[in-house]
C-alpha cells in the first residue's frame, strides 16, 4: 500500500493517514513488547535488581521501534512520492509520527504501569505496594 | 483458647528429643498449643543441653521479642507457644551419693539403713561423680533424681521446676496430657522414667500445698527408646581412673531388661497410659562420627558429650504429638482399667523412611510433608544467596510495609535455620544442621528427594532447585513442585508471596509473625498442598 506512486494531493493524504494508523499500531505494539519483555525477565532473590533490566528492555524497546518507524517511512516508503514539495510535506507528517510512537509509548506505559503496579511490568517504575 | 501440653525431656537422649520436637514446632505441627517442656539433666554442662538451648532460644526470639508475650497461633510456622523450663540436681557440692545422704554419720546412726544401701549399691556406685549424670546406673538414678525433684519443690527459692508445677497444677482440671522423652538403655533418662509420674505428683502436691493431685488429673505417655548408638568403650585405665563409666556394649542388653520391666511392673502400667516403643535394628551409627579423630577417650559427659541428631529421635517427638492429639476418652478408658496401651512402629523392607513411617496416616502424613517440606524451602529463601527476609525488611524486594520487622527477630530466624538445615560459613563450606544429621542416621533415602542432600558447598546449595526436586518424585509427595518454562525457583515463589500478600488480612502479634504467615501461605500454595 505505502510503495505505490504518490502523485496527486488526495494520495498524499490518504498516505499521511495511514501513517498515523501505523503509528498508533506502533504503540501498541511497544507497549505489548515491553508487557512480554518484562514479564520474561526473572525476580531475583536478595537485592532485587530486576527492575532495572526491565527498564533497560523497556527504554530500549521504544527507541528501536521509534527508530525502526522513522527508518521506514521517512526513508523507505518517502521514495514512493514524486513531487519533492509532497515529500517535505510527508516528512513533518512523519516526524510528528515518530514523535506520537516515542512519546506515546511512554505515556501509554507510564499510566499502565501505575495501574499495574504490583506486576512486574509496574515495577519498571519501582514504585512499592504499601 | 490454647490447648497445653507438658513435655519433660530427660537426659542426653531426651535433650536431642525435644531438640525435634521443637523443630516439629517451627514445621507448624503443634498448632493452637502451649507446650511446657521441662528439660532434665544431671549434667548441666552437657554439649547436648546447650544445644537445646539455643535452638529454644533461636525459636522463642523469632516468635516474639518478647517471649511472655507470645501466644499459640495456626496454620502457620513457629505456631506453638513454647515454655521452656530446665532442671538440673545440683551436684556442686554434694556430688556422691555418699555426699548427698551424710552416708558416714547414717552408717553410725542408722546403720541398718546403711546395710540397705550396700545392698542396692557397690562402694563404686556410691562413690562416683554425679555431675555428669548416673551413667547408667539406673538404680541409683531413680532415687537421686526423685529426692531432687521433692528437694526442688520444697524449697523456698523459686525454680524452673516449681514453675512448671505450677503450670501444670494450674491446668489440672483440663485433664493435661504429660508426656515424657528419654531413652531405657542410658543413666539419666532409663533412671527417670519409672518415677517421673509419682515424682512430679508429690512435687505438685507440695507447690499446690495438696489442693490438687496430679497423678489423677493427668494423663501420662512415654517413648521407651531402645539402645541406637555406639560410643568409644572405655579403656582399663580410664575404668581405674572413673571407676563407673558408661558402656554401649551393654545398651541392648539394658534395653532388653528395661523393656521387660515395662511391660511387666504393675505400677508402671497403672501410671501411664502409653509407651510409645522405638528402636533401630542395630547399633552402627556413630554420633560423635564426625569428630572421631579428636576424641582420644570415652566422653562420660560435659559440653564434649554433643551427639548428633538423629532420626528415631524425631521418631520419638513424633511419638509425642500422637500423645498431645490423643483423645481423652482413649486415655481415661486406659487409665480407669490400668490398661496401659504399648505402640509401636516398624520400617519396611525397602529401608526407605516415608511420612507415614512418623506420623502414620495418609492425611497426617500429607500434613507432615507439607509443613516439613515447605519449612525446608523457607530456610533456602532465608539463608542463601535468595535472601527474601533480608530484602523484605530492607526494602531491596521492591515490597513495601516490612521495614518495620524487629531485625532481632530476623536474626534469629537465620540463626534458628542454620541449626535446623545448614549454616554456609564465610568460605563457602557447609555445617550440618539438625535436618542433615537426620539424613545421615538414616543412610539415605530419608523423606525427601536425595539431591537435597548431595549439595557439599553454599554454591552446590544455591543451585540445587528446590522447586522441582525437594520431594521425592514418587509415594505421596508425586508432583509437588512449581515452576513454569520462563520461570526460575525465585521468580516464581515472589509472582505467589505478591499474589497472597494482596488477598491476606494479617492478624498475628507482630511483624516478623506476619512474614511467617505469608510465608507459609506462599509456599503451600506453590508446592500445590
Amino acid at each position: 500500500m505505502l510503495l505505490r506512486v504518490i502523485s496527486t494531493l488526495p494520495q498524499l493524504n490518504g498516505m499521511k493517514n495511514e501513517t498515523l494508523i501505523y503509528a498508533l499500531i506502533a504503540v501498541a505494539c511497544v507497549v505489548l513488547l515491553t508487557i512480554v519483555a518484562a514479564s520474561l525477565i526473572n525476580y531475583e532473590g536478595g537485592e532485587d535488581r530486576s527492575y532495572v533490566k526491565r527498564r533497560i528492555a523497556a527504554v530500549s524497546i521504544v527507541v528501536v521501534i521509534s527508530a525502526a518507524f522513522f527508518v521506514y517511512f521517512d526513508l523507505v516508503a518517502k521514495n514512493a512520492i514524486l513531487n519533492p514539495g509532497f515529500q517535505s510535506m510527508y516528512t513533518s507528517t512523519c516526524i510528528g509520527c515518530v514523535a506520537l510512537v516515542f512519546l506515546g509509548s511512554i505515556v501509554v506505559n507510564v499510566i499502565l504501569m501505575f495501574l499495574f503496579r504490583h506486576s512486574k511490568y509496574g515495577s519498571i517504575l519501582f514504585k512499592m505496594k504499601k | 483458647m490454647a490447648k497445653k501440653f507438658f513435655v519433660l525431656g530427660i537426659g542426653g537422649t531426651g535433650m536431642r528429643c525435644i531438640e525435634s520436637l521443637i523443630h516439629l514446632c517451627a514445621m507448624g505441627m503443634f498448632d493452637d498449643t502451649d507446650v511446657h517442656m521441662l528439660a532434665l539433666d544431671t549434667d548441666i554442662n552437657n554439649g547436648n543441653f546447650s544445644r537445646l538451648k539455643e535452638v529454644k532460644d533461636a525459636y522463642m526470639k523469632t516468635k516474639n521479642t518478647n517471649p511472655t508475650n507470645s501466644i499459640a497461633s495456626k496454620d502457620t510456622y513457629f505456631s506453638a507457644n513454647l515454655k521452656y523450663y530446665q532442671f538440673s540436681p545440683n551436684y556442686e557440692e554434694n556430688s556422691t551419693f555418699d555426699s548427698v545422704f551424710d552416708y558416714s554419720s547414717t552408717k553410725s546412726k542408722k546403720p541398718q539403713e546403711a546395710e540397705i544401701a550396700d545392698l542396692m549399691f557397690t562402694d563404686d556406685v556410691e562413690d562416683f561423680n554425679l555431675r555428669h549424670g548416673y551413667r547408667a546406673q539406673t538404680h541409683l538414678g531413680s532415687l537421686m533424681m526423685y529426692h531432687s525433684i521433692i528437694e526442688a519443690a520444697k524449697s523456698d527459692t523459686n525454680n524452673d521446676l516449681k514453675s512448671f508445677l505450677t503450670e501444670l497444677t494450674n491446668a489440672a482440671q483440663t485433664h493435661p496430657h504429660v508426656f515424657i522423652l528419654g531413652s531405657v538403655f542410658g543413666g539419666t533418662g532409663a533412671s527417670s522414667i519409672p518415677i517421673i509420674p509419682q515424682a512430679i505428683a508429690k512435687a505438685a502436691g507440695i507447690v499446690s500445698n495438696g489442693s490438687v493431685n496430679i497423678a489423677d488429673s493427668a494423663y501420662f505417655g512415654s517413648t521407651l527408646l531402645t539402645a541406637y548408638f555406639n560410643f568409644k568403650a572405655p579403656s582399663q585405665s580410664e575404668l581405674s581412673k572413673q571407676k563407673v563409666i558408661a558402656s554401649s556394649q551393654k545398651f541392648a542388653l539394658n534395653s532388653q531388661v528395661a523393656m521387660m520391666f515395662y511391660d511387666n511392673d504393675t505400677t508402671v502400667k497403672k501410671t501411664y497410659q502409653k509407651f510409645y516403643m522405638l528402636g533401630t535394628e542395630g547399633m552402627d551409627y556413630d554420633p560423635m562420627a564426625k569428630d572421631k579423630e579428636k576424641i582420644t577417650e570415652t566422653i562420660t559427659g560435659g559440653e564434649k558429650q554433643k551427639n548428633d541428631s538423629h532420626y528415631i529421635e524425631l521418631m520419638a517427638a513424633c511419638a509425642a504429638l500422637d500423645f498431645c492429639n490423643t483423645d481423652n476418652t482413649i486415655l481415661e478408658a486406659n487409665k480407669q482399667n490400668a490398661n496401659t496401651e504399648y505402640l509401636y512402629r516398624s520400617r519396611n523392607d525397602s529401608g526407605k523412611l516415608e511420612f507415614q513411617d512418623f506420623v502414620g496416616g495418609s492425611d497426617d502424613a500429607l500434613t507432615f510433608a507439607k509443613k516439613f517440606g515447605t519449612l525446608i524451602a523457607f530456610s533456602l529463601l532465608c539463608n542463601g544467596e535468595d535472601d527474601f527476609i533480608s530484602g523484605l525488611q530492607d526494602k531491596k524486594q521492591g515490597i513495601g510495609g516490612f521495614e518495620d520487622v524487629d531485625l532481632s527477630q530476623i536474626s534469629s530466624l537465620k540463626h534458628y535455620f542454620e541449626l535446623f538445615h545448614v549454616k554456609f560459613n564465610s568460605d563457602g563450606t557447609m555445617e550440618d544442621g539438625w535436618l542433615r544429621q537426620l539424613y545421615r542416621s538414616a543412610g539415605q533415602n530419608f523423606l525427601f528427594n536425595n539431591d537435597l542432600f548431595s549439595p557439599t558447598s553454599q554454591k552446590e546449595m544455591m543451585k540445587f532447585d528446590w522447586s522441582d526436586s525437594l520431594y521425592a518424585k514418587d509415594g505421596i509427595t508425586k508432583g509437588k513442585e512449581y515452576g513454569g518454562i520462563f520461570s526460575n525457583k525465585f521468580d516464581s515463589f515472589k509472582k505467589k508471596f505478591q499474589e497472597v500478600l494482596t488477598g491476606s488480612q494479617l492478624q498475628a502479634t507482630n511483624k516478623c509473625e506476619q512474614v511467617l504467615k505469608l510465608m507459609y501461605d506462599t509456599l503451600c500454595a506453590l508446592y500445590k498442598f
